[in-house]
């Protein structure tokens, strides 16, 4: 069953007539929203990469890149990337491209691509897999987060001995979340599922001011490790709910996130157990999922 | 298809033809059947089921009866049945233990459910009265040098303060961790010890809450009911459920040293293994599971 991630509030622009998309599909689950560049709107290569060059980070743009030089490509893989809406482009937000939509949509532009789009379609391979990692201290609320992102019921966690794993489908990804204890005893641990990680998410209890600089050495050494090299990084600041949260920039500033250099990273204000900001922290990861520097 | 079918007519003509075949062929009620066919956690699992099913709202309602009313309510339901307490004298007494157990089983869901909304409160004493207990229960010989100390890993909790750990268990995390301590404190020394194994120990009093949350939604998916139906002859209570808990300790450590994991990462698979190990036992409608030491 796929999840249809969409955003959760303000009306969506109507999409254009040769984009028939399925009517509004139920938000299930973990909601999150996708821009797409409407492909018959979309302005020059350079006028974008222009427009663009002032507010995001190279990553993105080397894979915008990508998109408008292979434009069928873009159509059959899920959009790796977004683009937040411009102020010339006409962004289109819609649901991420599922293999059902992807039909009727050929089939709206006439089928003109005919044997190619035969070929296309063996070619589209199933959802990409995106491993995730979830870690941070003990009682950070990893597993309520972990809960969360799979609607499941979070008023019965208990401590986590060893790890948790769950799969959220959403348009285009399969996100596999990795939960690991992090009790100091088996910290020593995390290390065995560093590898082929593609996102990595750092929980914080912004109200355990306390224990900042015990998670902030965790981190510290996290962002040291060899494997986890250039893996980008989220860092949830949770806990928002309580009125003695530190806000998240703070926690950036005791971090010291902003001098990481080398991987792509973005901190996040949130409340695992409402579930406010989880969704804004999950859409930057699916941005996000391309942008390991190789 | 067929089975939804089937169980639409069963339960709305079948079900009400055979119980008046059988009423007049052997002048009793499906309830004075039951009494008469089975016993022990079967009896009154067919009880409640034919309770439950029944039409007359009288029937239907005594599951639900508070523990003073159960007394009236028997009278009500012979009433109702038209059964003569001369004719069946064993019925009332039958029926009113059955009764007992129907609605204490319901009653203790309530209760354990209650001590589990109570979140660890530091600034209650008592609560830190009992955290207190549960280290001079399991640690005699070692005093706890301040109340938020590295001390506390000694026994299994994750980090300086417990108080983190109880989370979704609440309150019934720390009483079930208690009670084993108390009531079977050599075995707790015993498993404590066990559980400091360089390769294979685990985390003592966390994998206790992780025992907590199984007892607690075994009793809530209904999975105890032939377990406290043979083991209670009356009300199950608070202490019954404890017992239950403590059996589950105690099977759990046996279990993870024979099973060998390679290491405290896979706990979440062998808890599930374990879980479903229990499960099956609980099916069972003899069931006695008993910590025997």
């Amino acid at each position: 069953m796929q999840h249809a991630w969409r955003a959760a509030s303000g009306p969506r622009p109507r999409p254009a007539p040769n984009h028939r998309l399925g009517g509004p599909r139920q938000p299930r689950g973990l909601v999150c929203s996708i821009l797409q560049v409407n492909a018959s709107l979309q302005p020059s290569r350079a006028a974008l990469i222009a427009r663009l060059r002032d507010e995001r980070p190279l990553a993105r743009l080397r894979t915008l890149g990508k998109v408008e030089l292979d434009p069928p490509l873009y159509r059959c893989f899920p959009p790796p990337l977004c683009v937040r809406g411009t102020s010339g482009a006409v962004p289109q937000q819609l649901p991420l491209v599922t293999g059902r939509q992807e039909e009727e949509e050929e089939e709206g532009l006439g089928g003109r691509m005919g044997l190619l789009s035969i070929l296309r379609k063996l070619k589209s391979a199933p959802d990409q897999e995106v491993r995730i990692l979830l870690l941070g201290l003990d009682n950070a609320g990893k597993t309520t987060l972990l809960k969360q992102l799979a609607s499941e019921d979070i008023s019965h966690i208990t401590p986590t001995q060893g790890f948790n794993i769950k799969s959220v489908q959403s348009q285009g990804f399969k996100l596999n979340v990795w939960d690991i204890g992090g009790q100091r005893k088996i910290r020593p641990y995390w290390r065995n599922y560093f590898e082929n990680t593609d996102i990595l998410i750092y929980v914080i209890d912004s109200a355990d001011r306390k224990r900042f600089e015990e998670t902030g050495q965790e981190l510290a050494e996290l962002l040291e490790e060899e494997k986890l090299s250039c893996v980008p990084v989220l860092v949830f600041a949770n806990k928002q709910d309580l009125l003695t949260a530190a806000p998240a920039s703070e926690i950036a500033e005791g971090l010291n996130l902003h001098t990481i250099r080398d991987r792509v990273w973005q901190i996040q204000s949130c409340s695992a157990l409402t579930g406010e900001g989880v969704q804004d922290g999950m859409n930057w990861v699916c941005k996000n999922v391309n942008a390991k520097k190789k | 298809m067929f089975i939804s079918l089937w169980e639409f007519f069963y339960e709305n003509f079948f079900r009400y033809w055979m119980k008046w075949i059988l009423r007049q062929m052997t002048g009793k009620c499906e309830l004075q059947r039951i009494f008469d066919t089975y016993v022990g956690a079967q009896r009154t699992h067919r009880i409640e089921n034919s309770l439950t099913y029944s039409k007359n709202k009288v029937l239907q309602e005594a599951t639900h009866v508070m523990q003073g009313e159960v007394d009236k309510r028997v009278e009500d339901i012979m009433k109702e049945k038209n059964i003569n307490p001369e004719k069946d004298a064993s019925f009332k007494i039958c029926m009113k233990a059955c009764l007992l157990q129907i609605s204490g089983y319901k009653q203790l869901y309530v209760d354990v459910e209650n001590e589990r909304k109570k979140p660890y409160d530091s600034d209650n004493l008592q609560h830190e009265k009992l955290l207190l207990k549960l280290w001079n229960l399991l640690m005699p010989k070692n005093k706890l040098k301040a109340r938020i100390s590295k001390q506390w890993a000694d026994i299994g909790f994750q980090g300086d303060d417990p108080k983190t750990d109880f989370r979704g268990m609440g309150i019934l995390g720390l009483i079930n961790l208690v009670y084993f301590s108390e009531n079977y404190t050599t075995v707790a020394h015993q498993i404590l010890s066990r559980s400091n194994h360089p390769k294979l120990g685990y985390s003592y009093a966390i994998v206790g809450i992780n025992l907590t949350e199984m007892a607690y939604s075994l009793l809530k998916s209904e999975a105890l009911k032939f377990y406290l139906y043979n083991f209670v002859p009356g009300i199950p209570t608070m202490e019954h459920f404890h017992q239950f808990y403590c059996y589950l300790v105690y099977e759990f450590d046996k279990f993870w040293f024979e099973e060998k994991p390679e290491s405290i990462m896979y706990f979440n698979l062998y808890r599930e293994k374990f879980h479903e190990k229990i499960k099956r036992l609980l099916l069972d409608s003899n069931v006695a599971l008993t910590l025997k030491i």
